[in-house]
Order: structure tokens, then sequence, then C-alpha cells
């Protein structure tokens, strides 16, 4: 390939890039990081293979769905709506509804937590943060609102940092991705569950097809699409690896066990460092900021394309009026629940993992009938082997939601 | 009226009453109109196997609520068949506008059944319709009579849908979607005059009624006879009750003098009389353009008792805004807005504060000086006078206005003030004109701040008095406005004033040397109570005196120059201008005034 091509084609990419990262990094989010951040402390290296096993069921459906958008232009709730009628489709976005709501919810709550993490009042901030997204959403071209998105996705390289700052065993990690370990006691399958079960939810799947389309991408660009949900797989994967090791090699050496990220990012300043407990907030702040965002425009994405209504981040409020509405409201909402005194968050966030949960499978299910479908997807349906694969992920991230539900009551 | 969700699954049943299977779809050709169903599409089914049949539409016997008779078999369905399968091809689809904007999904296809034949009327894309597929058919009308126009059913016609191709599986609407759900009565009666007989009656039959009556009155009267010659006369006479007096007597007047006469007898006596007498004037003159729904009351009345009255026949009148005052033989001896009565005194009676000489119309005049007459006078609506002057009706702007070319609407709407363009009102708060002004006493107020901040040696000087600076700043703030208004005052609305004086320059100058000293003697007694030093207080009031005064003929020397420039950047740009200069010159003038007078009286 001649060097001339070769810029062509990163230039190519570049312009395609956006709407994979920003999902896989969106999909971290507080509660991942406070999952990452309490496994890594506890159980140490000894879960990162499940990462592995999460990124390639991550890879594999999200490059579905943003297929899926590629070819037919249309959001996954669109599809579902045509494809399987309305009942299913109401069914699916009522539970999306509240499930996002959850998410957004704690999401919120991630960014108050990493402004007391550097003693910022929630009150003042919490209000000011949100309402300077909303008004980069509802005024910004689509262009200005993917730029601060990946601008924001930019706080996530803090983790590698403070990885670093671990002064890791590299050796060690790498054994530990390659060689899996399991422990049949109830705690580390219930963290496992929960590791797995962080990185992959139904709206990540909605969001990527639904932004996909939004942005534009052509059929002809697929390649660069694909490549784009890959590489925010693989960066959202790192992300996740690097809390880990920054946990395991300062809080679990210790043998101090967290409950939250706060309590990480505080234990981790006499052990790491001041930079590193900051850069352990910066990295919590953008995140959770950023999910925030995601979540709710993920609602709205669906909501109107099961609907019919038109929508778009680019598009003015009076062109899309529900679709901003949705959005506005869903933002309202959570902030008034994160800012309400003594609102315990602990039955939001569960609830919303059993709804996650119930939907995720049925999801997936709807999503493998579309993408195989000939009169839908032509000649980009898929091929056998992924869906062997896409089946058997599916059980087996039934199976996990089901375990995860259970142990969730148990632990109630 | 059917459903296609409610049809779909229904048993298909062949002559000898064995099942053959559910329905599955419907089957329909491009025609011109509102096409028929062909044919319909059975599904069979045993365990996981599927077999599909078809018959055709002529070949049923029955429709029941879940039953499908054949007055015939059915033969083994060939799926590559051309057509339009509307569950295929319809339900749940997008809907995109012309534009390609997405507008809504189809949740329903509407058919009916007109002779023998099933014909699409179009797709339904309301809320009801969505509970309807959701189950819940009751929850469904009651939300149709709790909000029908937010939740109400939604139908788009078929004559307005196109389907792009086959392939396609987007749905494009052949009108602008805005238009769709809130046409405007003339606008569907446009849509309806351009459709053969035939369809217009069906399209008419789907109108609700009181928007069906607006319809009505709302068309041309060749198509408007023809068209309620085929209406029953129960419907008709319930639409001329609907209907004002001037609009239903438009509508009489231009059916068959048979069908009329028939009609008024279906009426209620009184409101039949009022429409004959109408009826009995040239359709082009004063007579005929008047509306009988008007406020009159005797002038014994006290202004109290006439605003009940206006209150008790608030919803039968025409217009309210203005009350005719006549005489016990029904002579028009005087007028009265309702801003009169409400500014009056109750008990006062209407005859002190009415107007006597009122402008009127004769009842023979030709409908263009009515109209003209409205437009000249800026008046809501006319009193129209028979020749012994007795009120026999009122013609209102929005009569009068058809009446009026474009180019005189255009006029009034300019003449009725600033934030009117293309004679649509602005939205208040969006207004440019409002953003800026607050941004500029946002701008004014930071300003003042900076030369507070720069004058921080001076200030010390000044004692306590600084205390007095935000009354300074909010009195300087207003006086500075008052010329500004009065520019946009007369911009727009000298005429509309009717004749009323705004003052000179001169006399400006007096208002704000009044507007000061007030200001000041208010200054002098808060701050001698607060400060108990009559000195100090002298200097104060002199301070806020001299900066009030200053910013004020700063603001008329000002406006006296904007004046000269276009109304939209004297509201712009003035505003501004004047705002900053004035709020800066008269904290300068206060501080150095103050700083003076406080030194020298040491």
């Amino acid at each position: 390939m001649s060097e001339e091509k070769r810029s062509s084609e990163f230039l190519r990419y570049a312009s395609i890039v956006g709407p994979g990262i920003i999902t896989a990094l969106a999909g971290v989010g507080a509660s991942g990081i406070t999952t990452c951040s309490v496994v890594g402390a506890r159980f140490g290296l000894s879960m990162v293979w499940l990462l592995v096993v999460s990124a390639i069921c991550l890879g594999l459906f999200q490059e579905m769905s943003a297929r899926m958008g590629v070819v037919t232009g249309k959001g996954l709730a669109g599809l579902i709506r045509e494809r399987f009628g309305l009942r299913p489709t109401f069914f699916a976005m009522v539970v999306l509804l509240a499930a996002n709501l959850g998410t957004t919810v704690a999401e919120f709550a991630g960014i108050a937590a990493s402004l007391e993490i550097f003693g910022i009042n929630k009150y003042f901030t919490v209000p000011v943060v949100a309402l300077t997204m909303w008004a980069l959403v509802v005024e910004g071209s689509f262009q200005r609102v993917e730029k601060a998105f990946m601008l924001i996705c930019l706080t996530q390289v803090s983790y590698f940092f403070s990885a670093f700052l671990s002064h890791p065993d590299w050796g060690m990690v790498a054994t530990s991705l390659v060689k899996p370990t399991v422990r049949m006691e109830s705690p580390f399958l219930y963290s496992g569950v929960a590791l797995v079960g962080t990185t992959l939810a139904p709206w990540m799947q909605f969001f990527v097809q639904s932004n996909v389309v939004d942005k534009n991408i052509k059929p002809l660009d697929l390649k660069y699409e694909r490549a784009d949900v890959f590489s925010g797989v693989f960066l959202a994967n790192v992300v996740a690896l690097s809390i880990i090791i920054c946990t395991t090699f300062t809080l679990h050496r210790a043998g101090i066990g967290v409950d939250n990220v706060q309590q990480a990012a505080l234990a981790l300043k006499p052990l790491a460092g001041s930079y590193s407990s900051i850069l352990f907030g910066i990295g919590l702040f953008g995140a959770s900021v950023l999910s925030a965002n995601v979540v709710p425009l993920s609602t709205s994405y669906s909501v109107c394309e099961a609907f019919g209504w038109e929508s778009g981040i680019g598009k003015g409020f009076s062109q899309a009026r529900l679709f901003f509405g949705i959005y506005s409201f869903q933002l309202l909402v959570s902030v008034c629940i994160v800012l309400l005194p003594k609102v315990s968050l602990v039955g939001i966030i569960l609830l919303t993992q059993v709804l996650n949960g119930i939907l995720l499978p049925i999801i997936l299910i709807y999503m493998l009938l579309i993408a195989s479908d000939e009169r839908i997807m032509g000649n980009k349906k898929n091929n056998v082997v992924e869906n062997t694969i896409a089946y058997m992920a599916s059980m087996g991230i039934l199976l996990l939601n089901v375990m995860l539900f259970v142990e969730g009551l148990r632990a109630l | 009226m059917l459903y296609l969700s409610t049809m779909l699954g229904s048993s298909v049943i062949d002559a000898e009453g064995k099942r053959i299977g559910r329905l599955a779809d419907l089957v329909v050709r491009e025609e011109k109109g509102f096409p028929r169903v062909q044919e319909i599409l059975i599904e069979a089914r045993r365990g996981f196997k599927r077999w599909y049949f078809s018959a055709s539409w002529l070949d049923i016997w029955e429709v029941d609520r879940k039953r499908l008779v054949l007055a015939s078999g059915a033969s083994k369905a060939r799926m590559e068949r051309n057509g339009i399968f509307l569950a295929r091809d319809l339900l749940d689809r997008q809907i995109v506008d012309l534009d390609g904007y997405k507008v809504v999904r189809v949740s329903d296809v509407r058919l009916m059944e007109v002779g023998r034949d099933l014909r699409v009327m179009g797709v339904d894309v309301g809320f009801p319709a969505i509970l309807r597929r959701l189950g819940f058919s009751r929850l469904a009308q009651s939300f149709q009579n709790i909000a029908p126009g937010f939740l109400g059913e939604k139908m788009i016609p078929w004559d307005f849908i196109s389907l792009i191709s086959p392939t396609e599986s987007d749905i494009q609407l052949r009108i602008e979607h805005r238009r769709l759900h809130q046409l405007h009565p003339s606008d569907i009666a446009d849509i309806l005059e351009q459709l053969d007989e035939e369809k217009r009656a069906k399209m008419f039959a789907l109108l609700e009624d009181p928007k069906a009556a607006e319809v009505l009155s709302e068309m041309v009267p060749q198509v408007r006879s023809a068209l309620a010659e085929n209406l029953t006369d129960a419907r008709l006479s319930k639409f001329l009750e609907m209907l004002p007096s001037d609009e239903a007597a438009d509508i009489l007047g231009s059916l068959p003098r048979e069908k009329a006469k028939s009609l008024i007898g279906l009426v209620k006596a009184e409101k039949a009389s009022r429409i004959t007498e109408l009826l009995s004037y040239d359709p082009q003159s004063a007579g005929g353009l008047m509306t009988t729904e008007y406020v009159a009351i005797p002038k014994s009345m006290t202004a109290q008792q006439a605003i009940e009255y206006i209150r008790e026949h608030v919803s039968s009148a025409e217009t309210i805004y203005y009350v005719y005052v006549v005489d016990p033989e029904g002579h028009l001896s005087g007028v009265l807005s309702l801003r009169d009565l409400l500014r009056s005194s109750p008990e006062k009676a209407v005859q002190d504060i009415m107007i006597r000489d009122v402008i009127v119309a004769n009842i023979f005049d030709d409908q263009e000086d009515v109209a003209s007459k409205l437009s000249r006078y800026n008046l809501i609506a006319l009193p129209v006078v028979d020749d012994d002057y007795v009120l026999k009706g009122i013609v209102t702007f929005d009569d009068a206005i058809d009446v009026i070319n474009q180019e005189a609407s255009e006029d009034v709407g300019e003449l009725s003030g600033v934030f009117i363009e293309g004679g649509k009102i602005k939205s208040m708060f969006l207004n440019p004109t409002r953003a800026a002004v607050l941004v500029v006493s946002m701008a004014g107020g930071l300003i003042a701040t900076a030369i507070l901040g720069g004058l921080g040696n001076n200030f010390a000087a000044l004692g306590s008095l600084f205390v007095l600076i935000p009354a300074l700043l909010r009195s300087s703030h207003d006086v500075s406005f008052w010329p500004l208004a009065k520019r946009i005052h007369e911009m727009g609305e000298d005429e509309y004033l009717g004749g009323r004086k705004t003052p000179k320059e001169s006399m400006e100058v007096v208002y704000v040397f009044l507007a000061s000293i007030i200001v000041s003697l208010g200054a002098f007694l808060g701050s001698y109570l607060w400060f108990d030093s009559l000195l100090l207080s002298i200097a104060g009031a002199i301070g806020v005196f001299c900066g009030v005064l200053a910013s004020g003929i700063l603001a008329i020397i000002l406006s006296i120059l904007l004046a000269r420039m276009k109304p939209r950047v004297i509201l712009r740009a003035g505003t501004s201008v004047i705002n900053l200069s004035a709020l800066c010159v008269s904290i300068l003038c206060f501080v150095f005034v103050t700083r003076f007078l406080v030194q020298l009286l040491g």
C-alpha cells in the first residue's frame, strides 16, 4: 500500500470515528468504574480475563448494531417496530425508558461523587454541569456535540496514567489476562457477573446504531465504522483494565477493601500519591458526564424511532421537539433525584440492573433475527459463524443476568 | 369504519363452514382515489409449518367482527404478485414529509365499506390507534373524549400519502406535515374544492362535527351548494346552529330556495329569525356582511351591570370588545369599549361614559366601503344601522378582512405595532429586542461597576453616600427609556392612538427635570433619616438630581439623533446605546458632584 493511500485511509477513518468509541467509553460509566475499582481492590487481577470475554461479546454486538444502522439507515427501535410490530416495541421502550432513567441517575450520582473527591459541593456543580451539557446538546450541531463527547473521552486517559503510577508488575498482568481463574465462592461470582454485566447494556446497542444513522454513515464506509466500533471496545476494556491494575497494586496489595469509588480514590492518596487520587477523580468525572448525556440521548433516539418522530442531535429544537423534550425530561428528573437528600440510590441501581437484565437478552435476540434477515440486511446479513457465536453469547448473558438478579435479591 | 389491526387475525371460513386459517393481510392495487381491497391473504398453520392462501374480496360473503365467510374456496397464494400488502407495506412504517423529515409511524389503516367494496380511507397515526393495537380499545375511546386535539384520533387520508417504491420501506407525504394535523378549516375547504364530487363527499363525511361546519362555511358557494344538497337535513340544520348567524345565512343563501326553506324550519326560532333577516340583504352590502351577534345594552345600565351583561353573553357574541348602547326603540346612541367599562367606576351610568358620535355603516353600504372604514379607523367592529339609525348588526374585522386586498391587510399589520412581521405576531419571549434589553441592562450594570471600581479614591470622599447609588442607577435607567419609548410609540402607533399627541422634546426635558427633582427629594429624605446629617443629605440629593437629569437629557439628545434611523435599528441598537451611555453619565455626574460638595461643605 502506498504512503498516500494509507494516509487517505486514515483520514477517512478519522472522519468516521466517533459513535463506536463514544458508546463503548460511555458504557464504562460511573457504575463500571465502581465495579472495576471494587473488583481490583478485593480480588486483585484474578478477574481480568473476564474483560477479554466481555470485550468479545461487546465487540460482536456493537458491530452488529453499527452494521444494521449503516445498511438500513434506521435505528434499532425502528427496525424492531417494522419487523416485530407495535406491542414488543412498546414494551421494549417502556422498559428502556425506566432502565435508562435509572442509569442516568446513577451517572449523575457519579458526577456528584467525583466532585466530592475534590471537595466541591454537588448542589452547585451538578446543576451547572447538567445545564452546560444540555445547552451543548440542544444548541450544538452534530459535529460539535460529537467533538465535545470525544474530548470528554480523553479524560479516560487519566486511568492509564494512574495504572502506571501504581507501579504494576506487567508480567503478572499479562498472565492474568490469558489465564482464567474461578473461585467458587459467592462474592467472587457475583462480582464477576457484575463486571461483565456493566460493560454490556441494552442502551448501548440502541445508541450506537442511532448515532451511526444520525451521523449518516454510508454502506461504503462500513469498514471504517467497524474499525471505530472495535477501537471503542478495545479502549473501553483498556480503561477497565487500567482501573483494576491501579487498585490491585495499591489497595489490594495493602489489603484495603473498598465499597465505592469515592473510598477508592481517597484511599489511593497515601498509597500512590495525591496525583493518583486526582487522576481517579478526573476519570470518574469524565466518564459520568459522558454517560449522563449519552444514556438519555439513547432513550430519546429510541423512543422517537419507535414512534417515527424526527430525531437527531444536529436538529433544531423546533424540528425535533419530542427528541429534545425526552432528553431534557430525563436530565431534569435525574438531577432532581440525585440532589434530593436521603434518596437511596442502591434501590434505584438494583432495579435498573433488573430491568436491563430483562431487556438485554430480548433485544439481543431481536437484533440477531433482524441482522440475519436478508430482506432487511441484503448481502450484509450475519453469517453462520457470527450467528452461532452471537446466540451462544446471548444465552450466556441471559444466564449471567439471571444469576446477577438472584444475587441482587439475596443481597437485599 | 373498520381498522386493519382489528381485522387481522380474524378467522376465515369457507363456504362449507370449515376454517381455512387466519387473515394475514389485505392486498390493494394503486388506483385513483381510495383503493379497493382486491384480495385477502390467509395464513394457515399447523405446528411450525405455514401455508398461505388467497381469495378475491368479491368472493367474501360476510364480514363479521371476528370472522370472514367466503362464498367459495381459497386458492394457494402466489406471494410474488404485485400490489400493496397493507399489513406488510403500511403498518408500522415510517412516514416522512416532502423534505424527508420523519413525521410519525403508521399505527393502523382505516377501511370503509362502500357498497360491495372495502376501500382504504387512510392511515391512522394518532395515539388512540396505538392504544387500540396494544389492546386497550376502551382507553383509546376515553382519550379521544378527554383530549381530542392532542391525544385524539389522527388520520392521514390516502390521497396525501405515496409509497415511494416497493423496496423502500418509508412512506412519503404529499403535503407539508405541519399542515396536516392542524389543517385550518379554510385549508381543508381548499383541498375539498379540488376533489371530484364523489371523493369530496366521502372526505367530508370523515370530518368531525364542529370542524365540518366551519369547513362548509369556508367553501366557495358553488361547491358548497353541491355538497350541501347531498347532506341530510338533520346534519345541515345542526351546522346552522353551530355557526354564527352570518355564516349560517351565507350557507343558506347558496342553497336552492326549497331546501333553504325546509332547513330554516329546523333551526331554533330565535336564530331562524336572525338568519332570515340577514338573508334579505344583498350579500355584497354591509347587511350581507354583518353578524347579529353583538352586545347591546340600554342607556340606563351602570358600568357594573354592563360588565355583568357582557359576562352572560360572552359565548353568543362575536366580539365583546365593543358594547353598543341603544335606546328603547333600538336606535344606536353610543358605543363603549370594554376598556372604557373596566376603567370607569362601577356605579357610573353608561350614558355618561359612552362615546356619542359613533362611526357607523349604513346597511346598504357597499362591503368595500365598510372594510375600508374599519381599516381607516382601526376598529375591531363597525356597527351597521338602517336609515332610521336603528342598530341592525355589526361587521367584525375578520369578516371585513376577506374583502380587503392583500396590500391593505399588510398595512393593518404594520399599523398595529412593531412586533408584527409578515402578518404573524412574533414570539414575545424570543424577540431579539427583549433579549437585547436584557443583555444591555446587564452590560450597563457591569460597566457601572467598573466605573465605581475605577473611582476607588473618589469614592472614599463620598463617605456613606454611596448607598444612594442603586437608587440612582435604577432611576436613570427608567428615565433614559422614556424618550426611546416615545419614539417607538410614534413609529407604529400614532395613527392607532387616534391623533393623541405625544409630547414635544421641550416638554420631555421638563418631565425629566421634574422626575429628577422627585427622585432627589426621595434621596434627601432617605439619607437624612438614615445618616441624620443635613449637609450630607443635601449633597447626596444634589448629586442624585444631577445624575438623573444628566442621563435623562443625554437620552433625549440621543433619541432625537436616532429618530432618523429605521425602526428596527432604534429598537435593537438604540436601546443599548442610550441605556449604556445614560448609566455611565449618571454615575459619573453623581460621583463628581457629590464629592465636590462633600469636600466643599467639609
